[in-house]
């Protein structure tokens, strides 16, 4: 398999697993994305405050605060950023009310995944794909 | 269970049920036999052929007007079921006459024949369905009452149980559930370290998919096993009929206007006024006794171990059939003996059947409506324990949920992503280097799954948290 060729896409993996944020990353990374981590919510504020983030995946669950405040804190420098929130539960989180934000279940497909991740990304960023 | 009404009752199964219909063919028997004393038939049996043969034909007119109206009404209304008898009635007396007629050559005396016949029918059949229905009913209610006791014990045991007790259940109930798979499951990753084929990942995969969502299914059914439900039966005739007798002087009253009705027109016609007054004599005497019995037990509270509630209804029986009995064949009111021989064991049937029909109709309406508010109290009493039960439980389950959530269900998900994604990205790589170390990271997740579902059980709130 030829590597991709990186894009100026930067996708946030925010989860408390590290062999999640470890698998998300390879998949990401096989797309030619480039990759920031954070494993709580207070990682996730500073990652959104320091860098351009084009999509953010979230973990539902993360030490620091709910999904909603993971939320409210990308929102805070980024108004539109398309947000996958990965879940264990079959439904949404309760009260969350965001256009922008996208559910969908763990444990997920990779094929799935990327889907979701490039139809997500096409809503803000518009270099030609890898 | 709601409340039954008159309609119910006499519109509702009992109005044609063949159990009616069996135990009216004895004393309706001893009548046409009485009635057709003195008609004369060519052969001694003709008069027991035609009480059977009108019987029949009752029998059958009531089924097929029951069956045909209950096309229309499951509960018949009170006026098709008295239309019913009353056709009944007069179809009894029509077969009665002719049958009189044609073969003895007599006057049929239909009219007589007919009037007898249906004012016996009004005065007898409505309250014998009531009490029939009602009697029925204080069967299932009693039986019911049993079960809704042995829930309402069930339902306390476990209302005594305590928020922590239920949230120990349910995670033993986990752990019990989960910990023989994941050791299967660990047992498998284990071996596969040696040799990593994408055939042996696929399997695992799989493996790790089916306890990822058997650990969902596990913690959505915690604790909401099946509960039994106690199956109703009703209760034994014998203990049905423990009711205390209601209103004594009335149902005496009742018994002795039903059997001087039924019996003193034909012992009139038959046997002249004589034996008629006899018969209103011998009744009302046999009624004193049926009254007074009962009323004094009811002034004085006595009751004894045996039927304790119909046990003085019986002994007032016997006196009343003994009083009877005295005078039909002693009192000479009639002077000639062998009239009251004849019409005394008609009296005794009537009174026996009167007695318990007319007794039991005046008491069980009242005390199966209160057998049925303490049916529901008993019930509300449950639903209300059941509830306060529910809500624990479901608590307990949601918080449960929460703990299982991230250290369990989150670790099981990314090792079914870690394996998913590695072989969806890579399928033709045969290097062993980056399918082990993810084997190691899922195995070293799968341990700290294993140690957090020991620590869930024995209800250490530290359940280890991914990091």
């Amino acid at each position: 398999m030829a590597d991709p060729e990186p894009t100026d896409a930067v996708v946030l993996v925010a989860d408390d697993d590290a062999l999640v944020r470890s698998v998300l990353r390879m998949a990401l990374a096989s797309r030619g994305y480039a990759v920031v981590e954070s494993c709580n919510v207070d990682e996730t504020r500073r990652a959104a405050q320091s860098h351009v983030l084009h999509l953010a995946v979230l973990d539902v669950t993360m030490p620091g605060g709910t999904v909603l405040d993971a939320v409210s804190a990308l929102r805070a420098s980024h108004a539109r950023l398309p947000v996958l929130i990965l879940s264990g539960n079959l439904s949404p989180p309760e009260g969350l009310d965001d256009a922008d934000c996208e559910f969908a279940r763990k444990p997920i497909e990779l094929d799935d995944f990327l889907e979701r991740v490039d139809r997500l990304l096409a809503l803000t960023y518009s270099s030609p794909r890898p | 269970m709601r409340s039954l009404t008159i309609r119910d009752a006499l519109g509702g199964p009992w109005a044609s049920h063949w159990l009616v219909w069996v135990s009216l063919y004895p004393p309706t028997t001893l009548l046409v036999l009485l009635r057709e004393t003195v008609t004369p038939y060519p052969e001694w049996w003709w008069p027991l052929l035609s009480a059977t043969v009108q019987h029949l034909m009752v029998g059958v007119v009531i089924a097929l007007g029951a069956a045909l109206s209950r096309r229309r009404h499951p509960v018949l209304p009170l006026a098709v079921a008295g239309a019913i008898w009353g056709i009944a009635a007069i179809v009894r007396g029509v077969i009665g006459g002719t049958v009189a007629g044609s073969v003895a050559g007599v006057d049929p005396e239909y009219v007589f024949r007919i009037v007898t016949w249906v004012v016996a029918s009004a005065l007898w059949v409505p309250v014998f369905v009531f009490t029939l229905a009602q009697f029925d009913r204080r069967r299932l209610l009693l039986g019911s009452l049993d079960a809704a006791r042995r829930e309402l014990d069930d339902a306390r045991c476990r209302s005594v149980e305590s928020a922590d007790d239920v949230q120990r259940r349910l995670r033993e109930s986990v752990h019990q559930t989960l910990q023989p798979v994941l050791d299967d499951l660990q047992g498998s990753l284990s071996n596969s370290r040696e040799s990593v084929s994408r055939q042996r990942l696929e399997k695992l995969s799989a493996q790790l998919s089916r306890v990822h969502d058997e650990v969902a299914a596990v913690v959505e059914a915690a604790g909401s096993s099946a509960e039994t439900p106690n199956s109703v039966e009703r209760a034994s005739v014998r203990r049905a009929f423990d009711v205390q007798p209601g209103r004594p002087v009335l149902t005496a009253l009742l018994v002795a206007v039903a059997t001087i009705t039924l019996i003193a027109p034909d012992a009139w016609r038959v046997f002249g006024p004589l034996a008629a007054v006899e018969v209103v004599v011998a009744t009302v005497l046999a009624g004193l006794f049926l009254g007074v019995g009962p009323a004094i037990a009811l002034r004085t509270g006595h009751r004894v171990t045996v039927f304790p509630g119909q046990s003085v209804t019986v002994v007032s029986l016997v006196f009343a059939l003994g009083a009877m009995t005295q005078i039909m064949l002693a009192s000479e009111i009639d002077p000639i003996t062998w009239h009251g021989l004849l019409i005394a064991p008609l009296i005794a049937v009537s009174l026996v059947l009167a007695s318990v029909v007319f007794s039991l109709a005046s008491a069980l309406f009242s005390i199966n409506e209160e057998a049925g508010e303490m049916l529901a109290q008993t019930r509300a009493t449950i639903d209300c324990l059941t509830v306060e039960r529910d809500e624990i439980r479901d608590r307990e389950r949601r918080r449960l949920a929460i703990l299982m959530h991230g250290p369990i269900q989150g670790r099981l998900a990314a090792c079914v992503m870690a394996l998913n994604f590695h072989m969806t990205a890579a399928p033709e790589r045969h290097d062993r280097g980056p399918a082990q170390a993810i084997l190691d990271s899922i195995l070293t997740h799968l341990n700290d799954v294993s140690a957090d579902l020991v620590a869930l059980a024995s209800l250490d709130e530290r359940v280890a948290t991914p990091e």
